[in-house]
């Protein structure tokens, strides 16, 4: 009894810190006006049925390698979708010239330095690499 | 003038490198390859005649397709897109088209203008109709998406997009022309209009669409019988010249209403379209017809089972009493009984499964299909025989991917 209890624990505890890694934070330009964003207001962005922040300026989107655990797990939690049912969102907008998908960079810190050049940006990355460089809108 | 020609040729070749580099290119493609065979040699499955269409003998043409597309972003407001796709037209040949070719302009963050070769939204998925990456089905169901001879565009639209709250409003007029090359004649669309509305709202997508058609077309193979139909004065026969311009698919006009509603939670897909087409003029060739259909599929992680129900109605008359001339009667007759789709219906099951991405390939789809069709007489099939008893069975595989 005691020793399935144990397991248990260990389980939730493994799960909880599974949890932790996998937490994903929104982040802009430190110059764009927005305070904060919505899981709403991303996930309209990235599946392209917005192309604007909530101000109205243009928004400039960066995505992560598909390799990457924390694109599934941003989809997954803004969007709702799997990465793969966005790559066909953005299929049908590309091929009929109604949009341009996000950019796939590298790495979170490829992410974090284009949105910290270019005030137009939006990304996301694993919340341990956050820094000043960047404005953290959203944690998912 | 040669040394000039050379003076012009140095110049534009010094300054193509700092156009080039001012210039972002982009490229990326899709590919169907997909095999469908059915269980009757009596009438094939595919687009309006399109000849060699799905047959017992399976095949391998009537929905592969190659597509690459190249485009050149000028800066942020202006940028040229051309988009080469091989498939099988309706002439029944594999090979390449420029399907989309067009300079955009992005004069406002929610206006934006297009000129150039363009896919018209006619229905809700026309204009991403070849990308089968982007479709739930192996092809989108051909009672609806049968009722336009046209898709594509020579002209100019705009698409507007305001925000309003949570509704995300697209409006997007189109004008131009239009021709298509079917195996035995040739459709010009000297003029073709249309507006499609578009409203989104969280996970729910409506829209409706508008589109009116004007045909000519260099075929005059009626001419033996419209001929003395349109002679006879009308105190003799009311009825002669309005039958005989049914006949003819010259100076026809089609108006395509469109209304189509989409729900995706991410889990459940709900697609469904209804439309109606209304012929003015050449409507035994091409009945006024209405239909409908309604997709479902359920996502279990990479694969999604997925089930089709469609059918269509013709409006037009099988046979006509207004010839009061008893030859003539019967040869109209004759022809009308023999043109035109008539009523159909359907369904599918199939299931779309996603691979994993691999080096170029950055998408993956295996689907496979089984369509159950039932037509009264000869559906909206081609190369129907005698003997058809209406029904078909039918299996299809296809592998898709985008790069």
């Amino acid at each position: 009894m005691r020793s399935l209890k144990s397991i248990l624990s260990v389980c939730a505890l493994t799960l909880a810190a599974a949890g932790a890694n996998a937490e994903v934070v929104v982040i802009v330009n430190p110059k764009n006006p927005a305070a904060n964003l919505s899981a709403e207001q991303v996930a309209a962005l990235y599946l392209g049925n917005a192309s604007t922040f909530p101000d109205g300026g243009a928004a400039t989107l960066a995505d992560q390698p598909e390799s990457a655990a924390v694109r599934g797990a941003f989809y997954e939690k803004a969007t709702g979708r799997s990465a793969a049912q966005a790559k066909a969102t953005w299929a049908r907008l590309t091929f009929t010239g109604k949009g341009t998908p996000p950019k796939e960079l590298k790495s979170d810190a490829d992410v974090k330095a284009f949105v910290a050049s270019d005030p137009k940006a939006i990304g996301y990355v694993d919340s341990s690499a956050v820094d000043g460089s960047v404005k953290a809108v959203l944690k998912l | 003038m040669s040394s000039r020609f050379s003076i012009i040729a140095l110049a534009v070749a010094a300054a193509l490198p700092t156009v080039a580099s001012a210039v972002d290119f982009s490229y990326s493609g899709f590919s169907t390859a997909a095999y469908s065979q059915s269980d009757t040699d009596l009438a094939d499955v595919g687009y309006t005649s399109q000849p060699d269409s799905i047959d017992k003998g399976g095949s391998f043409e009537t929905d592969s397709k190659l597509g690459v597309q190249l485009t050149a972003k000028f800066n942020d407001i202006v940028s040229a897109t051309v988009q080469g796709v091989a498939y099988t037209d309706l002439t029944g040949d594999f090979e390449p088209h420029l399907d989309w070719a067009y300079v955009r302009a992005q004069a406002t963050q929610s206006l934006s203008f297009r000129g150039g070769y363009l896919r018209a939204p006619t229905f809700m998925y026309s204009d991403s109709v070849f990308v089968g990456y982007a479709n739930t089905w192996v092809r989108p169901p051909l009672e609806v998406y049968n009722l336009s001879p046209v898709y594509q565009l020579l002209g100019v639209d705009a698409t507007y997009r305001a925000q309003l709250g949570a509704f995300t409003v697209t409006v997007n007029p189109y004008f131009g022309e239009s021709e298509v090359d079917v195996s035995t004649l040739k459709l010009d669309v000297p003029e073709w209009k249309g507006l499609a509305t578009t409203v989104n709202v969280g996970s729910f997508q409506a829209r409706v669409g508008y589109g009116v058609i004007d045909l000519e077309t260099d075929s005059n193979s009626v001419a033996a019988l419209t001929d003395p139909l349109f002679a006879i004065p009308s105190a003799l026969c009311g009825g002669c010249a309005s039958e005989a311009q049914k006949l003819l698919i010259g100076g026809a006009r089609i108006a395509n209403l469109n209304i189509g509603v989409q729900y995706d939670d991410g889990t459940n897909l709900i697609a469904s379209e209804y439309a109606k087409s209304n012929t003015d003029g050449g409507e035994y060739f091409m009945p006024d017809r209405y239909s409908a259909y309604v997709t479902y599929g359920r996502r279990f992680g990479n694969l999604m089972p997925y089930a089709t129900l469609a059918g269509m109605r013709r409006e037009t008359p099988m046979s006509t009493n207004a010839i009061s001339i008893p030859m003539l009667s019967a040869a109209v007759n004759g022809l009308i009984a023999s043109q035109g789709a008539t009523d159909q219906d359907s369904y599918s099951l199939g299931v779309r499964y996603e691979l994993p991405s691999f080096s170029v390939v950055k998408g993956a789809l295996v689907k496979f299909q089984y369509d159950h069709i039932d037509a009264d007489g000869r559906g909206n099939l081609n190369n129907v025989q005698p003997g058809f008893d209406g029904k078909i069975d039918m299996v299809s595989a296809s592998l898709d991917f985008i790069f």
